[in-house]
């Protein structure tokens, strides 16, 4: 009994053997692993491609052409081969797309192209994403290399003529890049509150014990939530998220339009 | 005068004497230097333990070792032939011990390659799958280990229940194994939380969440435990060193106590039928005769170690067992949160009443009576016939525990939305599901609905497959589905260099109109890439 278990043991301590070595074999000597890093690059791609969906195509376009006279688009041969040239950046092209998500544009660079700004993601800097979510959505942005079309020209911008407060506010809307966060309809992000009806839950919200803003119409509660986002927290979202410098970055006739605008969605 | 010639001759004499002496020396001094590190076996003894021979000194010196050997005084002398009888024991209780060396071995690997910080600790298990040879291996042995030893520890108990082997002098052995059976549970919860994707977040959330139930403490405990209000950098760090640190030291303490009980001490138990019942005399014998701890129970067990190891490691190259899913999200709860299948049964309580008592009161009555049997069970007899009552018992409470378990499956007693239910079957949240492993070729660009021809789709068996099935499930839902309808709209997204599309985006749709809310729709996005796993080529 005992030659046999010694017997057996030492031939399944050989077989054990084996497959550790079969295993070794196909973690070194093939390209099993590089497979296995291909597999985690393509599921990255198809997270941030989601997270490319829901919080960065109503400005950035559902196929990277960007908005015109807001901002730029990312399916661009330009973008890929000379922007890093062109803005004199030592780094490589995932680092700048990575650092331009995480922190944002609190001033656009080519106002004259494009003058949205573009809010911070990172929530290393206040915004809503993580960095791992930033990861994701980079490499669905440089997974445009290969095809990024030559010369992608944005839409040509619409004239701004506002004839009215609402108008110049629905414009300010799309080009303060509001709509990247707070939806209006089906149309917008979701990290912010959707303003479909904003006026009449602004009415609700000034009613709400927990309310301890200064605000009595809604159109103040508007107003405030632009100048100051952290007045009123709506439940289920987190303060800082939102910009705190619209009171200076947009001039004061455009936040009276912006007021003017979301005061008539009901 | 010296004479020269003489003092050469008498040299060189002493020098034949000592050559003819060195070999006999060199020999006893390694005999010496053997002895010393085995604790007494000498070099012809061990070849003799090898060779399944009887001792080559007297007294006995195998004997020895037990008083002599730090590493072997936990271990027996020798055992009654009975009780090492395989359908008495079923090496469970080796089982347990040895899975435990496993996990101390590849979890120590792992730790190498692993950062006890959130935005670091999901990027470590991705890289430990796709950059560190073994990376992988370790990991799958890991989990597997970890379900092994919960499998064996309930077992081995579920066994010692069962042959009546708690009573009397083993009562406190008994006891010292329900501290280990939630040690096991401890440890193997707490590792739940490491690779922090969607499953160990939530899974830990509810657990934890749970220790908030106890009345007085806890919120203290939850705060304790977690860090923060909720689980985050904090509480990542304090689950680590509870699995890495506190819990397996106690659990070496705890498993030290117990075998040394066992082994040292009341030795494991005689079959009841031996001990008790009547047994032919000459059979008897045999059956109480001594099976010596060397050379034949640690052969035994060197062979069940090299036995369950090739096992083992057979079934991580064919099954990968390890699960990741997605990073984890607090803001996201997944649709179906389950946890680890040795606490369903907790889950299945919870579903059925309040969170207090079924979440920490009858848990915590249910262990305190586990450990209290031997202090109950009053019964000297361990024979089966004169323990009709406690076999019973036994029996039920685990049928109790299966279906408790299945009430705590994500399906059960919890009416989903249907629309929802549907979706997420087909496009689960987490994991592959019907959609995600259609071969990438058949994703058709196109617009399809559960109304139409599916003729038209026969050229992608796998995507006309999709499409009976929803329509499939739809109609077994259409009571609570008027007038539903389901679409499959399939774009494409990037291409590549080539010009092949490696990026599509898939939507599901259901429609229907409810009778007091109108027209009601459902839909879910999802983006596949031709190079996810689980996606065919």
């Amino acid at each position: 009994m005992i030659r046999l278990q010694i017997t057996l043991g030492l031939v399944l301590i050989l077989a054990a053997s084996t497959v550790v070595l079969i295993i070794g074999v196909r973690d070194i000597a093939t390209d099993h692993l590089t497979r296995v890093q291909d597999e985690q690059h393509a599921r990255s791609v198809e997270v941030g491609a989601d997270l490319f969906y829901i919080n960065c195509s109503r400005c950035h376009g559902e196929d990277g052409k960007g908005t015109a006279g807001l901002c730029p688009p990312l399916n661009d041969r330009t973008f890929f081969e000379s922007r890093l040239k062109d803005i004199g950046y030592a780094g490589t092209l995932r680092a700048y797309v990575n650092s331009v998500i995480s922190s944002g544009r609190p001033v656009s660079t080519r106002p004259q192209l494009y003058a949205g700004q573009m809010p911070t993601w990172s929530n290393v800097y206040g915004g809503p994403l993580r960095p791992d979510q930033i990861d994701n959505l980079t490499d669905f942005i440089l997974n445009w290399q290969a095809t990024a079309m030559s010369g992608a020209q944005p839409a040509k911008p619409e004239p701004e003529k506002a004839a009215s407060p609402e108008d110049l506010g629905k414009q300010v809307f799309q080009r303060a890049a509001c709509i990247a966060c707070h939806a209006i309809g089906n149309n917008g992000g979701a990290v912010g509150p959707n303003l479909t009806k904003v006026a009449d839950d602004a009415q609700k919200f000034i009613a709400d014990p927990n309310y301890k803003g200064q605000a009595k119409t809604p159109q103040d509660f508007i107003r405030e939530s632009i100048m100051n986002p952290n007045a009123f927290v709506v439940p289920g979202f987190q303060p800082n998220i939102m910009p705190q410098n619209f009171g200076q970055t947009l001039k004061p006739n455009e936040i009276d339009g912006l007021v003017a605008y979301l005061s008539t969605l009901k | 005068m010296v004479n020269l010639g003489e003092l050469r001759n008498t040299a060189m004499q002493k020098i034949s004497e000592m050559r003819a002496e060195l070999p006999v020396k060199a020999a006893e001094m390694l005999d010496q230097r053997i002895r010393a590190i085995t604790a007494g076996l000498s070099a012809n003894e061990l070849r003799a333990i090898t060779r399944g021979e009887s001792p080559t000194e007297k007294p006995n010196p195998r004997y020895k070792l037990q008083t002599k050997s730090f590493l072997f005084h936990l271990r027996p002398r020798y055992y009654q032939r009975a009780s090492t009888w395989f359908s008495h024991t079923f090496r469970l209780g080796w089982l347990s011990v040895f899975t435990f060396f496993v996990e101390t071995f590849t979890g120590i690997i792992l730790m190498v390659f692993y950062t006890p910080i959130p935005t670091q600790a999901y990027a470590d298990i991705l890289n430990i799958m796709a950059n560190v040879p073994f990376g992988r291996f370790m990991r799958d042995l890991h989990r597997l280990g970890a379900e092994m030893m919960v499998i064996s520890v309930f077992l081995h108990m579920v066994r010692v229940y069962f042959t009546g082997s708690y009573k009397g002098e083993r009562s406190f052995t008994w006891l010292t194994g329900v501290v280990l059976l939630l040690l096991t549970l401890l440890l193997s919860f707490s590792g739940y939380l490491l690779p922090w994707d969607q499953l160990a977040y939530w899974a830990v959330t509810i657990g934890t969440s749970m220790a908030e139930a106890m009345p007085v403490i806890g919120t203290q405990v939850n705060l304790l435990l977690r860090g923060a209000p909720d689980i985050g950098a904090g509480g990542l760090l304090r689950f680590y060193l509870l699995h890495v640190l506190f819990v397996p030291l106690i659990a070496i303490l705890v498993i030290s106590i117990h075998y040394y009980k066992v082994s040292r001490e009341h030795s494991i138990s005689l079959p009841a039928s031996v001990e008790e019942g009547e047994m032919d005399p000459a059979e008897k014998k045999k059956a109480l005769e001594r099976v010596d701890f060397i050379p034949d129970l640690i052969t035994h067990e060197i062979f069940l170690t090299s036995l369950v190891t090739f096992i083992m490691v057979l079934f991580v190259l064919f099954i990968p067992i390890a699960p990741l899913e997605t990073h984890a999200n607090y803001n996201a709860t997944p649709l179906d949160t389950e946890a680890p299948w040795y606490f369903l049964w907790v889950q299945g309580m919870l579903k059925l009443g309040d969170k207090t008592l079924m979440g920490v009161i009858l848990p915590g009555a249910i262990f305190t009576l586990l450990a209290a049997i031997p202090y109950i069970d009053r019964n000297p007899s361990r024979l089966a016939r004169n323990r009709k009552l406690e076999i019973t018992l036994g029996i039920l409470f685990i049928a109790l525990l299966g279906v408790l378990s299945y009430f705590g499956t994500p399906k059960a007693l919890i009416e989903q939305p249907p629309a929802t239910r549907i979706v997420q079957d087909m496009i689960p949240q987490e994991g592959e599901g019907e959609v995600r492993t259609l071969p990438f070729s058949q994703l058709k660009v196109g617009r399809y609905t559960t109304d139409m021809d599916f003729a038209t789709v026969n050229g992608t068996p796998g995507l006309k497959q999709v499409m009976v099935d929803l329509q499939q499930k739809i109609k077994q839902k259409a009571d609570k589905l008027p007038g539903a309808k389901g679409t499959v709209e399939i774009a494409d997204v990037q291409v590549d260099g080539s010009g092949q599309t490696e990026l599509k985006q898939v939507i599901m749709r259901i429609a229907w109109t409810d009778p007091q809310r109108g027209d009601q729709v459902y839909e879910k996005v999802i983006f596949l890439h031709r190079d996810a796993a689980h996606t065919a080529k």
